[in-house]
């Protein structure tokens, strides 16, 4: 299998995560915030472009990274939204919605996380006749592979068959984007069980998950 | 007296309309008060200061969300545009408590948080110089030396754009102006372990934290 490029699907919006970004984790949103919320939720097919780029590699392509520890073979997936959205954001900030702005990012964030979480489902589909276990994703930045590692998977994909690019910071253009990897072994990792935020090393986030989501959920 | 009461009760609905978050009335109430004749810095001390504050208890209290704590700073930002020409006119200036030169660190497009800061800090009475995002600290720093700044504010979404926090401070001590700036810094992976390893005089985690950790700074 080659280089794989994915456009023009449709993703799904989880809400709750939104509200989460949102700071609502235990109490119930007010109801203006719903409403915007949803008004702004309407207009987002117009401002989001999914798009993803992704690859099957050999371990040996990969480098020793201890993430990559117990894997026959990894996948390395880019994808964003465009940059519509943030421009989106930017001219409502300026003008002073600042409301309307917030809760349009947050509804970004999240879009991101559905074209992630599409491309892995995605990914998944295509590696069952490799009779390999997809790990959970992970992402550069998280827990002990560190931000710089985007590098790595940048030199294996063309970020530009998508719009993405790296700068010298190693922060994706645009920025409503993600990149991941997903290890694919001979036997289910058992780190599959845990909830992702259990790996992260920040200390006092905000955004913590409590629950333990399975796996795929389709969002 | 009865003037007296429809001031106050005029500066009463100011507050509950950041409560509430109704921007239309808080700029019908701000264009109100100055055709009746209310001193617009007494609106923005008695009406909308009050107001911002208590919408800032609010939050810590757990009560109000960032939604409402942003509704409430746009609603501020709406009725000071009202009222900011009319003080000019008069030749009178709002009591600035500090400037502040706030940007995000170079490398990093995200500016979102530091806008929300930026316009908190402006609604609780600081002078605001947002320079936007990816902003070379070099120019930073020669803008804050310009305006005479009494604090910097620097923020950053990843820990490599977080060196840039490190690179500010390490530029103001090698021109020997570090005790100039006060220097705050913030933002998602950023902690008070890595303001203090820095020798930032400090850090917010959220835009309250921001705003009362400023107050601090200079004094107000
Ligand atoms: C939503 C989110 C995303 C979204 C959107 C990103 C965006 N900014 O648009 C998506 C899903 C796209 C994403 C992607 C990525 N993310 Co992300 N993301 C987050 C998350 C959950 C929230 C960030 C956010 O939007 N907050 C809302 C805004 C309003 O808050 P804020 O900017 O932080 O500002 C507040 C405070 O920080 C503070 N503040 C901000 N500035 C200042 C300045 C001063 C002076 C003060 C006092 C206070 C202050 O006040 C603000 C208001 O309260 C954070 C986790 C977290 N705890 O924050 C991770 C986080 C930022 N992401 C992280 C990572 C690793 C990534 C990726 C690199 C993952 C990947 N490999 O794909 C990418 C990078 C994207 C890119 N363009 O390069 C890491 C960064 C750590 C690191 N090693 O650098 C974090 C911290 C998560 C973690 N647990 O480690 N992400």
């Amino acid at each position: 299998m080659g280089i794989k490029i994915i456009k023009d699907f449709s993703i799904t919006v989880n809400e709750r995560e939104v509200l989460r970004l949102l700071g609502y984790r235990k109490k119930e949103a007010d109801r203006s915030t719903l409403q915007l919320l949803k008004e702004k939720e309407k207009g987002l097919p117009e401002l989001v472009s999914p798009q993803a780029v992704y690859a099957i590699f050999d371990k040996s392509k990969v480098d020793r990274h201890p993430v990559f520890k117990g894997a026959e073979k990894v996948a390395l997936c880019i994808c964003t939204i465009g940059p519509s959205l943030e421009k989106k954001v930017s001219a409502l900030m300026k003008e002073g919605s600042l409301l309307e702005g917030v809760i349009l990012d947050a509804l970004g964030s999240e879009a991101a996380e559905g074209v992630a979480n599409y491309a892995n489902i995605q990914i998944c589909r295509e590696i069952s006749p490799l009779h390999l276990f997809p790990s959970r994703r992970f992402s550069p930045g998280y827990g002990k592979w560190s931000i710089e590692e985007q590098r790595l998977i940048f030199s294996l994909l063309p970020g530009d068959s998508i719009g993405v690019h790296l700068n010298p910071s190693c922060m994706m253009v645009p920025r409503k984007s993600i990149s991941f990897a997903i290890n694919l072994l001979f036997h289910p990792d058992p780190r599959l069980k845990k909830n992702p935020c259990h790996f992260c090393q920040l200390p006092h986030c905000p955004y913590k998950k409590d629950e333990h989501p399975p796996l795929n959920k389709e969002k | 007296m009865k003037e007296m009461n429809r001031e106050e009760d005029i500066f009463e609905k100011m507050k509950e309309s950041l409560l509430k978050g109704d921007k239309d009335e808080a700029i019908r109430l701000a264009k109100l008060s100055l055709d009746i004749g209310i001193n617009p810095l007494d609106s923005i001390d008695h009406g909308l200061t009050p107001g911002i504050q208590q919408v800032g208890k609010l939050w810590e209290e757990g009560e109000y969300f960032l939604p409402q704590l942003v509704i409430a700073a746009e609603c501020m930002k709406a009725a000071l545009k009202v009222l900011e020409p009319a003080l000019s006119e008069k030749g009178e200036k709002r009591q600035e408590i500090g400037r502040v030169v706030i940007g995000t660190a170079e490398g990093d497009i995200h500016d979102i948080g530091k806008t929300l800061v930026a316009t908190m800090l402006s609604a609780n009475g600081f002078e605001i110089i947002d320079m936007g995002a990816d902003v070379p600290i070099i120019q930073m720093v020669n803008r804050a030396i310009e305006e005479k700044a009494d604090l910097i504010c620097i923020s950053a979404l990843l820990t490599t754009t977080m060196l840039g926090q490190k690179r500010l401070i390490e530029l103001l001590q090698e021109k020997g102006i570090r005790q100039k700036f006060k220097v705050m810094v913030g933002g998602a992976p950023v902690s008070l372990q890595w303001a203090k390893d820095i020798q930032a005089d400090s850090y917010g985690e959220n835009v309250i934290e921001a705003v009362s950790e400023a107050k601090r700074l200079v004094g107000a």
